[in-house]
């Protein structure tokens, strides 16, 4: 047999002999419509293998601090482990971080040892995750509505103090099914059907003992603040709720309740048009009026029409409650106190002022 | 020079033509390591990483191609390319074919 040698060219060949050689490239390139230039273009381009821009100089510092960071990257491929502690079973798999302003499914590798369940990152290498068996209080399957529109079975385990953990998986039950032997054998047990703290959206820890949130929802809020001595309007997104003892607003970016009113302060509630900012469109918006002291104040709220005639019929029984049960007002002529009802309606019985509207 | 991708199955031609792309910047930067390898300024620990990231991703692609059953087409689109190349580099290296074949 003897050896041959094609003599055609390849793409490889081609692209070998460029990076080999090397190419310089410098452009000046205006681009002009109508004669007018419009856009400049200055190229300068240098393409080569490292080893001839080395030759010529070009990139030498980079080329050994890269290196450097390269060599002192120790690669860890799994977790560092515990005396006496070895993995069952490992699969790539996410895990539901929350903290502060960052909620994402992270991912990395799920270890099953027989001591902890780890989830392992490799570049750059940390344990996001890792829960020992002893904190496991209950797992079980769950079908959650991913972002991406499918539904998909999520591992949920609920740990000590009533947290929960959300992990993914291809195959979850098979990881559920692994996970649960490692327990057994430890000689753990799971509680079985406990009933999992369903994670809401917020309601914060706002909340006070015996408080019950009676209706909620997303909701702008009209904030007003003082800057250079002006009254400034911003509109911020967050959270309504009503309890049964106030109304509340949370500010979903700094996680805390900017705005309450006892629910007893309660004047008034309507949805109105009103203007957004400097921009001359009017947006329905739900207004209510409240006591602050002896001075009546008024909120401005805002979402999509449907939610704002929901809140305005749920605030609104909220007042008519009120004003059934101390509904006396005094004639705004001789300051006989009688119903307000009474008074718009019939006038006043001693000094026989009538309302504008019935007039 | 068209290059041939099977219409019947256009996610195997596409997925042929991405992993014969694929396979060409492997063979390039291959090259390349070659000649940083040759160079001597690699430390032997240095030489031994890049050996075997390189050997790794060899096994990663052939395992795609095997999983996908586009052995073959990857193979076509490789040699369609090769001949492309070829017969650029064969007219520009030889102007005198120019005017032959503007006789014919």
């Amino acid at each position: 047999m003897e050896p041959t040698r094609s003599s055609q060219a390849t793409l490889n060949d081609l692209l070998d002999r460029i990076l080999d050689k090397g190419i310089l490239l410098n452009t000046d390139l205006i681009i002009s419509v109508a004669g007018i230039p419009l856009l400049g273009v200055n190229l300068k381009l240098a393409l080569a293998g490292m080893e001839t821009m080395l030759e010529y100089g070009i990139m030498q510092d980079w080329d050994e601090a890269q290196r450097a960071v390269a060599m002192k990257e120790t690669e860890i491929d799994r977790p560092a482990l515990g005396k006496d502690e070895y993995i069952i079973f490992s699969v790539f798999g996410t895990h539901w971080y929350s903290k502060g302003i960052y909620n994402s499914w992270r991912a990395g590798t799920l270890y099953i040892t027989n001591k902890r369940l780890i989830q392992f990152r490799k570049m750059p290498s940390e344990v996001l995750f890792e829960v020992y068996y002893e904190e496991i209080k209950a797992m079980a399957l769950r079908e959650r509505d991913h972002f991406t529109g499918s539904r998909r079975k999520e591992l949920h385990l609920l740990l000590r103090e009533d947290d929960v953990a959300q992990l993914h998986t291809k195959d979850s039950e098979a990881l559920r099914k692994v996970l649960e032997d490692a327990i057994k054998a430890k000689g753990l047990s799971l509680a079985e059907n406990l009933a999992f703290p369903d994670k809401k959206e917020v309601p914060g820890d706002f909340l006070e003992q015996e408080e019950e949130v009676h209706h909620s929802g997303q909701m702008w809020h009209q904030v007003s603040f003082l800057a250079d001595g002006n009254t400034r309007y911003q509109w911020k997104p967050g959270h309504l709720y009503l309890t049964n003892k106030r109304l509340c607003w949370w500010y979903d970016f700094e996680r805390k309740l900017l705005l309450e009113i006892p629910s007893e302060k309660l004047q008034h509630v309507t949805v109105q048009n009103v203007q957004f900012g400097s921009a001359p469109v009017e947006e329905k918006s739900l207004i209510v009026l409240y006591k602050e002291g002896k001075e009546n104040k008024v909120v401005c709220f805002s979402f999509n029409e449907a939610s704002l005639r929901e809140w305005e019929k749920v605030i609104g029984e909220l007042t008519k409650e009120h004003e059934a049960g101390r509904g006396m007002e005094t004639c705004p002529r001789c300051g006989r106190k009688a119903t307000r009802a009474d008074l718009l309606v019939n006038g006043c019985s001693r000094c026989g002022w009538v309302s504008h509207r019935i007039q | 020079m068209a290059i041939d991708i099977n219409e019947d199955n256009l996610k195997h031609g596409l997925l042929g033509l991405i992993m014969a792309l694929v396979e060409i910047i492997r063979d390039s930067l291959k090259h390349q390591a070659r000649e940083r390898m040759k160079s001597g300024i690699l430390a032997d620990k240095e030489m031994e990483r890049l050996g075997r990231a390189l050997m790794e991703l060899d096994i990663a692609i052939e395992e795609i191609k095997e999983e996908q059953g586009i052995t073959e087409s990857v193979k076509g689109v490789r040699d369609g390319l090769d001949e492309i190349v070829d017969s650029v580099v064969d007219r520009l290296l030889n102007p005198e074919r120019w005017a032959e074949e503007a006789d014919q």
